[in-house]
């Protein structure tokens, strides 16, 4: 079976891209663009936009028992499970099998992962938030980390670039913790949420809340081959008219459109191979995942886009005489410094007005609450560095109300098919230090199905987090109050690390060869023609949802890439 | 039994029947009426028809219809069989038979098949009401809630029922339920 889409198998590449997730379909379609050959490898099976959505267009009772999972499915992601991401049928399909991708976790670790064209892309949160110079000074400024050899000015103009291309609905608001970028129109507030707004804008000095900005088409701007948000809410279920960006709807069919893209699924890289007589990177070693037959592909330029920490893991195999401990790791920084956002803290509140309002379509954000603490004078916290953000939103799905009112009979059966009363919940998102010993490594005695060592984890969050719950809790309570909730519950509920699906950190970015693995253009240091360009750069996280600098980096190093290649340089 | 010969002809009717079509067979009763049952996979007969009552006293017919006429013991009992822990099903079954045991005793019927919702309505509003008090039917509040999502788990209910709008192709931030739903609550 021919396993090559859109071209013919050729002897060797411009360019391989390992992955197809946000960072690979940008990769992928930035370096076809600039003309050149390039091979896209996907470890996981075909996905065709909207023919391979199955679920797109079912309700609730289409799916057997409402869509929850039975038993016997649970037990193939009992990891992943704990994140409550994986567990209902319309989205399952997308979550890898806990028995056939094993890990091990010294301390837990939720990963979790999807294998298929299109990565996470199609599963993704889809906030879409730039960093802000806050951010890129801050491992300089309180001596966490190394310093980012890159400034906002730098990657601003990628991030413009990306937000033209993939559409973002969202409003400016001229803050510098969390700078404004090309928006489309942004999703309104319902009438409780504009409520919050306004009153913790009045009752606690002009703190901003905005709406979430999310990778979505509004307004009337034409997007190819993509059409406007429908308002159905069921993203993660693959979205048939492309409502938002995906590799699949978006980066791989425009990479195909340059006829320079051959795609090839069900294609597992296990190492990168070092050429010692060029002191380049030559291609890499793929086995099939269906066959197990092994192969090599040869490229001049090879682009990791694996994902965190599956691209850490391809590096840490790639051992030569060159780099005993894996390739670029000259530093020993890879596998370190693993982070992710922490979650699980927040609180919720009922709201008694508005009692004759509601809202049509499932709008698939919400409300964001911008960084507010550290940001210097009144802000700054003697108890913690950095920041969190919080995103929320409020609805009248609850009927819990009517259970606790009426019990049972007929007057409870007529409560539950009115709209329940108003509840508003936010959550927090914090930024997680980079420790060097917040780490994964290689298990080489558990082996999975394709002979290939698996990974332990061994990472958890610190006293600079654990006092930042804190007070996310306290301040999560107090905006509820202020704006006139009531029954605030606040909660600070249990993390692992892993749980915001935002891992990074295993290869990052820095200065200094001797303390970090990829210079300011995404290129390992002694190996200057591989490119790491998913999570695994990341010298510090921010507070914000990670894919958008993700993709702005992404553009950024292919067109480097092209540009180094024409001048010989790599 | 003409409720359930009235169940037999709207279940045709509005099309619940077709949804589970394995389930249902059509037994003879003691007492030579058709009467329209469905073979439970995870409960006994016994206990399919006092589940039949519980679902319907949590959410008995009005001018919409009752909890059996949306299926939802037909729902319940796949659900319980394929999807609930082993602890849970047996505190389902439990819980079922005491409601039984009681409801015989209080109504003075011999047989199951007698029963109606009144019958285990006081029981069911006692341990809703007073947990503490009847600590062998906690499970009752679980049948509760997991008898109105079952509910609005079921198609005519979502489709017909409530206010359904799979494509909305906008939003609305804020009107009033009037003009948005005419005072239903969204189903999906």
């Amino acid at each position: 079976m021919n396993k090559f889409y859109f071209n013919e198998e050729q002897e060797s590449y411009d360019a391989i891209v390992v992955g197809t997730g946000i960072s690979g379909g940008w990769a992928a379609k930035e370096l076809c663009e600039q003309g050149l050959k390039t091979l896209v490898l996907e470890r996981g099976r075909m996905v065709e936009h909207i023919t391979d959505y199955k679920t797109a267009n079912l309700d609730t009772w289409d799916f057997p028992n409402g869509g929850k999972l039975t038993k016997e499915q649970k037990a193939k992601q009992q990891k992943q499970i704990r994140t409550n991401r994986v567990n209902n049928a319309d989205v399952n399909e997308w979550f890898v099998n806990d028995l056939e991708h094993p890990y091990k976790e010294t301390k837990p670790f939720d990963w979790v992962r999807g294998y298929h064209v299109g990565g996470r892309s199609i599963m993704w949160g889809r906030h879409s938030y730039r960093w802000s110079e806050i951010d890129f000074e801050a491992n300089k400024k309180d001596g966490h980390g190394v310093d980012w050899p890159v400034r906002y000015k730098d990657i601003a103009p990628w991030y413009d670039k990306v937000e033209t291309y993939i559409g973002v609905s969202g409003e400016k608001m001229n803050l510098p913790q969390l700078p404004d970028g090309q928006f489309l129109p942004m999703m309104e507030h319902n009438c409780v949420e504009q409520h919050f707004r306004d009153k913790v804008y009045e009752n606690l000095d002009g703190r901003v809340v905005t709406a979430g900005r999310i990778a979505h088409i509004t307004g009337d701007k034409p997007f190819e081959g993509r059409t406007k948000c429908q308002f159905r809410n069921r993203c993660t279920r693959g979205c048939p008219f492309g409502g938002y960006f995906s590799s699949n709807s978006s980066t791989l069919p425009a990479a195909e459109r340059t006829g320079n893209l051959t795609l090839r699924p069900d294609s597992i890289v296990s190492e990168v191979i070092y050429d010692p007589n060029t002191k380049k990177a030559s291609g890499v070693k793929v086995i099939d995942r269906l066959t197990k037959e092994e192969f090599v592909f040869k490229a001049k330029v090879i682009f990791l886009c694996a994902s965190s920490m599956a691209t850490a893991s391809i590096l840490l195999q790639s051992k030569s005489d060159r780099f005993p401990n894996g390739l670029g790791n000259d530093s020993d920084q890879v596998g370190r410094n693993v982070m992710d956002h922490h979650l699980g803290t927040g609180a919720s509140g009922k709201f008694d007005g508005f009692q004759d309002k509601y809202y049509k379509g499932r709008r698939p954000g919400g409300i964001y609450v911008p960084r507010f603490k550290n940001l210097g004078g009144k802000s700054n916290s003697k108890n913690y560095v950095r920041g969190f953000g919080f995103q929320g939103g409020a609805s009248r799905k609850n009927w819990k109300d009517a259970i606790a009112e009426f019990g049972m009979g007929a007057k409870l059966k007529d409560e539950i098919l009115k709209p329940g009363g108003w509840t508003m919940g936010i959550g927090g998102f914090g930024e997680i230090l980079p420790y060097e010993d917040n780490r994964m490594t290689l298990d080489y005695d558990t082996l999975d199905g394709w002979g290939l060592p698996t990974i332990n984890f061994n990472a958890d969050i610190r006293d600079n987090e654990l006092k930042m719950r804190e007070d996310i809790v306290v301040h999560a309570a107090e905006m509820l109050e202020k704006a006139g909730f009531k029954d605030v519950k606040a909660r600070n509920g249990s993390y692992n690390m892993g749980h915001g699906i935002h891992e990074m950190g295993t290869a990052r970015m820095g200065r200094d060869p001797k303390t970090s693995v990829v210079n300011g253009h995404n290129q390992i240091h002694a190996v200057q023609n591989v490119y790491i360009t998913d999570g695994a750069f990341m010298a510090s996280s921010s507070c914000v949802n990670p894919s958008l600098t993700y993709m702005a980096f992404t553009a950024r190093a292919a067109n480097h890439a092209a540009q180094e290649l024409k001048k010989g340089n790599i | 039994m003409d409720r359930r010969k009235a169940l037999l002809k709207m279940g045709m009717s509005m099309g619940y029947v077709v949804a589970a079509p394995t389930f249902l067979t059509i037994l003879q009763s003691c007492k030579e009426e058709k009467v329209v049952s469905w073979v439970p996979t995870f409960f006994s007969e016994k206990q399919a028809v006092v589940l039949i009552n519980v679902v319907d006293a949590i959410l008995p017919k009005t001018d919409t219809p009752s909890a059996s006429e949306a299926n939802v013991h037909v729902f319940l009992d796949q659900f319980v069989n394929e999807v609930m822990e082993t602890k849970q099903q047996k505190q389902f079954k439990t819980t079922i038979d005491k409601l039984a045991e009681i409801a015989l005793k209080s109504s003075g019927k011999n047989e199951i098949n007698e029963v109606t919702p009144e019958d285990v309505t006081p029981t069911l509003k006692a341990a809703l009401e007073s947990p503490n008090e009847n600590k062998e039917l906690a499970f009752v509040k679980n049948i509760r809630d997991l008898t109105i999502w079952a509910y609005k788990c079921n198609e005519y209910i979502g489709e017909e029922v409530l206010a359904y709008l799979p494509v909305p192709g906008q939003y609305v931030p804020c009107d009033t339920i009037e003009n948005l739903t005419n005072g239903k609550a969204w189903s999906i």
